[in-house]
């Protein structure tokens, strides 16, 4: 904590991004942790009404009918 | 010593479940004039409140994932999910041989697993009543496919199945109603499949498309596993229980553990000991003994792999 801003960043880019971390099993428990925290913070974005409205999210609705996929180009 | 408290009404057969089987029971034979006794484990259900349908993620307390973020470990824990179905449930102790992990999936509450399972209702196959003559495995049947069919029309007309008819053998089709249209990454899949030479075909599941009985058809929210207000898919307590207790025959008896099944001199069984949850006494449901049929208790639970 006591870093500076630089480093504390450095330090964040070894555990977020994982380049490091199979060749240094020391980073594992930071990976974890950042891991965990990521997670978090998306579902926690995302389970708000704000990030529902924001994936464009349209189910648990009621539909009176089904539409199904609109056609799909072929390939 | 628990002092055990008897019944005083006897009834002409003893149910122990309130799931698939024992709602199917109970509808059958309480339409048909028996007067049944029906012990359920877990508490009653109210659809209307206790299901959480329709409710957003930040409408509930910890966006629904648990006191403790337990719903991330066990999504029966999730405050979504349909009551008390979950892999480890409070005051239900589970065990398995050392060494091993077998997990089970449990419900304690009116209805059972049909309440959270995923709605998927296969026929058995002419093949899997001869498994032993056929791959060596197991043991045949002593009734085969054909025995059964009538039964599977029944269940499927009455509950209402989606699918299509295929003549496949190892899926025998069924009474179905037409299958929602499929969404794109069926849509996709089923191409990919086409093109590979891999048949594809739609699900089976006991979802209504077509208002059947007075349950409406499905309104496509995709929220099966939290239980549907509706009815539009199948659970024993919202479809089979109801027209059981319209008879007036059936009584429901909630937190009510099974401990049981006493027999009595004559080989028959006499009465079914249960323990009651809530006041931790012991009492007896009886079936009426003064019946000439043999055992009339029925352990129609499917949690038989508990014990």
């Amino acid at each position: 904590m006591d870093c500076p801003a630089e480093q504390q960043k450095e330090n964040l880019d070894l555990i977020a991004y994982r380049k490091k971390a199979e060749e240094d099993s020391s980073l594992n428990p930071g990976v974890q942790f950042f891991e965990f925290l990521r997670n978090l913070t998306a579902d926690g974005f995302f389970t708000s009404e704000i990030g529902i409205k924001y994936l464009g999210y349209i189910g648990n609705d009621y539909l009176a009918e089904f539409p199904g996929c609109p056609p799909v180009p072929e390939t | 010593m628990l002092q055990i408290m008897r019944k005083g009404r006897v009834f002409d057969v003893c149910i122990i479940g309130s799931g698939a089987a024992g709602g199917a029971a109970a509808k059958v034979l309480t339409e048909g004039g028996l007067d049944v006794v029906m012990l359920e484990a877990g508490p009653p259900l109210y659809p209307e409140k206790d299901y959480k349908e329709h409710v957003w993620p930040y409408e509930l307390a910890h966006r629904g994932a648990g006191i403790g973020g337990e719903g991330f470990e066990d999504f029966g824990k999730t405050e979504f999910m349909a009551p008390n179905g979950a892999w480890t449930i409070e005051g239900e102790p589970y065990t398995s041989a050392p060494g091993t992990n077998f997990r089970w999936f449990r419900s304690r509450i009116v209805g059972g697993r049909t309440n959270h399972w995923g709605r998927i209702a296969l026929r058995f196959a002419e093949v899997d009543f001869r498994a032993r003559s056929s791959d060596g495995m197991g043991d045949d049947w002593p009734i085969t496919y054909q025995d059964l069919a009538p039964y599977y029309d029944k269940v499927e007309s009455y509950v209402g199945v989606f699918g299509t008819l295929e003549g496949i053998p190892s899926a025998p089709d069924g009474i179905f109603q037409p299958p929602p249209k499929p969404r794109c990454t069926e849509v996709l899949v089923k191409k990919a499949c086409n093109r590979l030479g891999i048949l594809c075909i739609p699900s089976r599941l006991t979802i209504i498309t077509q208002p059947l009985n007075g349950r409406p058809a499905c309104h496509y929210c995709d929220q099966c596993g939290r239980g549907c207000i509706s009815a539009s898919n199948f659970s024993s307590s919202q479809v089979l229980i109801p027209p059981a207790m319209e008879t007036g025959r059936l009584t429901l008896i909630t937190n009510a553990m099974a401990r049981e099944i006493l027999v009595g001199a004559d080989g028959k069984a006499s009465a079914v000991s249960y323990v009651d949850k809530e006041t931790r006494t012991e009492r007896q449901a009886r079936p009426n003994s003064s019946t000439s049929s043999p055992a009339r208790t029925k352990n129609t639970s499917a949690g038989w792999a508990e014990d």
